[in-house]
């Protein structure tokens, strides 16, 4: 061996120091990357939310009819009893509708509330003519007031689209009356069949094929590998699935009819049951999914301690193994759900309504829900479909936040308790 | 079987699919003593252990050939239901691994679903005062069992077991996550419960199979090199490979 040769790891200080520097330069440029991939998505959140908020807020110039100020000093309906509203809803509406309108619900009966908005809607009937955007109504103030100042018989205000008036109102034809009311409700409805079918399911396969199924048996194989892929299924095969399974094969069931001969013949099962079952299969993969990859991640001491004390398989999963993943269970089944909440091509197959007016009274009901509707508003060609379309955005985003608000704070008191 | 045998394991061969970890192993336990299996890594001796309460069922593809007796009946019968099994035959683990409940439910879980009927706080109390852990922690049996130290918990895992009166308790590698003064602790509780149960250790820690076996089996590649009381196994090794093992020439 000659005395000349050195040790493979020998370097001088110089050299050892341009080697750490490389090799930090290298880190540096990676990390470049990191914030700027975060940057982006902050970004085009940030995009989003403006582009919605653009929309569900502005001003707008509205038209009545009939001023306010012309049937009432004030020009403020509320200062009018319930007299003078009838009085007023005779006078300017023809005879025949007003015997309609007894026909719906006597006058006499109605609230002040209810007359009030009869009043608006068909005497004062005010009309949006023009509505700005966000951006517009800060920076085009001037114009916008000139607009206003050239028109006769308008008034110009500031118009939050979206308001707990939007949200309580029903479907209506014309933009400044209609609310997402019943797309709401279908929502909720839809999220609780989900719920209920399947979250119990979707943790009960997740059980059976992570702490019974034996992996060398080839139907446990060939289901896990299909429960992989139907998690990676377009979500309008589903809809065809369900229209096909819930909406025409088991019609006498989704209809209602099976349980009620006289009800809605026309709904054929397009309702709101066939919509959760469709959206549960949806998502049933995902849950069994997660839920699984949960199970696998309590550690096999734990299921040990407990056979170690002669406990059977059931006791362990049910007492130790299941109580320890639930946290994680929960997690995957909120985020499953809310995917569920924002499918909308499904539902247009199974045929949900879009243009619903009255409240889901079952779960054999027609219906329609906020992606729905907010889809169908969008199309819409007047403007003004757009900004009550942001609105419903709104609400939908505030609907999705507190749902998994509440999900977190329930699974974060039962982890609390669990640990005393 | 003779009476005086805790239990006993006749031409014993493990397999973990094509290989194979124990061959032929044929050992008895006696009654009311502590033996110790000894080795290096790999050797078979927590393979053996995991075969006399039947754990190693819970490992996919496995198979057994040979007896494992209790009781006179062999284990491995396929009436014998593995669950009654755990439960005369307690297993200590490597890792301190008590349920992430209370103190108080870790040892009354085992108890309850094993039909007790007694007073549970009674139990509880005396499986505590047995394993030398009651005075450090009846103050505060609602907590957490994950609250305590490693040699606390792994001393509730010793209670946990001998809550649900098993006849022998295994023991694999008990002390080998804890520090010394802990260590010394489960030794001197090993040594107290040996009185009321059989004991079977597996360790590393060849001065630990000194202090606290009565008989020491050598294992070495899944076979027994030597058996034999352990005073004597330490003192007069008959194999030069005992030899070279517990002098720390190898393993």
């Amino acid at each position: 061996m000659s005395k000349t040769k050195t040790h493979p790891m020998a370097r001088t200080h110089e050299e050892l120091a341009a080697l750490i520097h490389r090799r930090r330069q290298t880190g540096k440029v990676w990390q470049l990357a990191f914030y700027g991939a975060t940057g982006i998505a902050i970004l085009s959140l940030i995009v989003l939310l403006l582009n919605i908020f653009n929309g569900a807020f502005g001003f707008v110039l509205i038209q009545n009819e009939v001023e306010p100020a012309d049937l009432v000093a004030s020009g403020n309906l509320a200062d009018l009893d319930q007299a003078g509203l009838i009085a007023i809803i005779e006078e300017y509406q023809s005879a025949g509708l007003v015997r309609r309108f007894n026909a719906e619900k006597p006058l006499a009966n109605r609230s002040e509330r209810e007359l009030i908005d009869l009043v608006e809607e068909r005497v004062v009937k005010p009309v949006i003519i023009q509505a700005w955007s966000l951006q517009d109504s800060i920076f085009r103030q001037n114009e916008i007031r000139a607009v206003a100042a050239d028109s006769d018989l308008t008034t110009l205000t500031f118009r939050s689209w979206v308001s707990w008036e939007f949200v309580v109102s029903p479907q209506n034809p014309s933009p400044q009356f209609a609310g997402v009311r019943t797309a709401l409700l279908g929502s909720l409805w839809m999220i609780l069949i989900v719920m209920v079918v399947a979250f119990p399911m979707g943790v009960a396969a997740a059980i059976y094929l992570e702490e019974y199924a034996t992996k060398k048996t080839w139907y446990n194989r060939l289901i896990e590998v299909n429960i992989y892929n139907l998690a990676g299924i377009p979500s309008i095969i589903y809809g065809l699935l369900g229209l096909a399974l819930f909406v025409r094969g088991m019609a006498p069931f989704t209809s209602g009819a099976m349980f009620d001969p006289t009800v809605d013949e026309t709904t054929n099962g397009r309702t709101i049951i066939s919509a959760g079952l469709t959206l549960a299969l949806l998502i049933l993969p995902l849950i069994i999914i997660n839920s699984r990859e949960a199970l696998k991640a309590i550690p096999k001491s734990l299921r040990e301690s407990s056979y170690a004390v002669g406990a059977t398989k059931w006791q362990t999963v049910w007492h130790h193994v299941l109580p320890a993943s639930f946290e994680r269970v929960l997690t995957g089944t909120i985020l499953a759900i809310s995917r569920a909440v924002g499918e909308t091509a499904p539902l247009v197959v199974v045929g949900a309504s879009t243009f619903v007016t009255f409240d889901p009274a079952s779960l054999f009901a027609k219906f329609t829900t906020m992606p729905i509707q907010i889809y169908q508003w969008s199309a819409r060609p007047q403007s003004q479909f757009r900004n009550i379309a942001a609105g419903a955005i709104i609400v939908l985003l505030i609907l999705m936040l507190s749902m998994n608000a509440f999900a977190i704070i329930m699974r974060n008191r039962i982890a609390k308790e669990r640990r005393v | 079987m003779e009476s005086n045998l805790a239990m006993q394991t006749k031409d014993l061969d493990f397999f973990y699919g094509d290989f194979q970890a124990l061959f032929k192993v044929s050992l008895d336990f006696q009654i009311k003593q502590v033996t110790a299996l000894i080795g290096p890594s790999g050797c078979g001796k927590s393979t053996l252990l995991r075969c006399l309460n039947r754990m190693n069922d819970l490992i996919p593809d496995t198979k057994v050939i040979g007896q494992v007796s209790f009781e006179n009946v062999n284990i491995y019968n396929p009436e014998v239901d593995p669950v009654e099994i755990r439960r005369r035959v307690g297993m200590v683990f490597q890792k301190p691994n008590p349920f992430p409940k209370s103190i108080y439910e870790n040892i009354a879980w085992g108890a309850r679903i094993n039909g007790f009927r007694g007073d549970m706080d009674a139990l509880v109390e005396t499986s505590l005062k047995r394993c030398a852990l009651w005075d450090e922690v009846k103050g505060k049996l609602r907590q957490n069992a994950l609250s305590l130290s490693g040699g606390q918990q792994q001393r509730l895992c010793i209670a946990r077991t001998i809550a649900v009166e098993p006849d022998v308790i295994l023991m694999d590698e008990p002390t080998s996550a804890l520090d010394p003064i802990s260590t010394a602790k489960i030794e001197e509780l090993i040594l107290e419960l040996k009185e009321r149960y059989s004991i079977i250790i597996v360790t590393h820690n060849m001065q630990q199979a000194a202090r606290v076996s009565d008989q020491t089996a050598f294992f070495l590649n899944g076979f027994i090199v030597e058996v034999g009381a352990t005073k004597e196994l330490f003192a007069n090794p008959k194999e030069d490979k005992t030899k070279a093992y517990i002098s720390g020439q190898f393993g």
